[in-house]
């Protein structure tokens, strides 16, 4: 059971993280509070969502460009916002950001490509943990052609 | 916490100056952060923004960065310094 000291009726600001969004900080009266446990949870179905865009999936059946194609099509994930729309793969951490979801997915192919390239061509012992998984992802994902 | 008043500018000299990105010219820009002579993140910013990073393109920006919210601030704000986003990206295991 929860002994409650004080109750406090005062706003506060919320710091979330991770795709769930769980609760890690919050900020009072000027002052930084770090959430050390959460003792409970309930439902929010109205506030908290202001800056949190509508988000769902596309497809990608090519890169637009030639010299490349998808062994397979992948699921990109699109974020709507008020003036901008975010277009990301999460598996090796790309993404895009355009007025328009064409133009994010256009930029997005292109910041692909321009990964793939850069990750082929670096020794394999001069990447970190994360750039040498996207570049087994992406080795599996995509096939380069000849000519460009 | 929102990531609504991310200055372009400011973001961008952050990431120059404190942590050492050097992006490359390009459509959109691209940057490693190289430690112990390994690429270990790549860091993106759109090419040619002007004024206020909006809260999609930002908070990608901060994942890339592999910061929560509260650093991601921090970094903006002065508070964490080169060595200090070293030792995160360290203490993270991803070099």
């Amino acid at each position: 059971m929860l002994a409650v000291a004080e109750f406090i009726g005062r706003q506060i600001e919320v710091m979330t993280e991770g795709e769930i969004k769980a609760p890690v900080a919050f900020r009072l009266g000027g002052r930084e509070y770090r959430i050390a446990e959460i003792l409970d949870v309930w439902q929010d179905y109205g506030f908290g969502l202001a800056e949190q865009g509508v988000v769902r999936n596309a497809m990608l059946c090519d890169l637009g460009h030639e010299g490349y194609s998808l062994r397979c099509p992948i699921t990109v994930i699109i974020e709507e916002y008020d003036e901008e729309t975010v277009a990301r793969l999460p598996e090796v951490e790309a993404f895009a950001s355009a007025a328009t979801e064409p133009e994010a997915l256009a930029l997005l192919k292109e910041d692909i490509i321009r990964l793939y390239e850069d990750l082929i061509s670096t020794p394999e012992e001069q990447l970190g943990t994360l750039p040498w998984q996207w570049r087994a992802a992406l080795l599996r994902l995509i096939e380069k052609h000849g000519a460009p | 916490m929102g990531l609504l008043n991310v200055n372009y500018g400011e973001l961008i000299r952050a990431l120059e100056q404190k942590v050492g990105l050097s992006f490359r010219t390009g459509r959109e820009r691209n940057a490693w952060y190289v430690l112990d002579g390994k690429k270990v993140l790549r860091v993106t910013v759109p090419k040619d923004h002007k004024g206020t990073v909006g809260t999609g393109l930002a908070d990608q920006i901060r994942k890339n960065l592999k910061l929560t919210k509260l650093e991601f601030k921090d970094l903006l704000a002065c508070p964490i310094t080169g060595s200090d986003y070293e030792r995160i990206i360290r203490d993270k295991g991803l070099v």
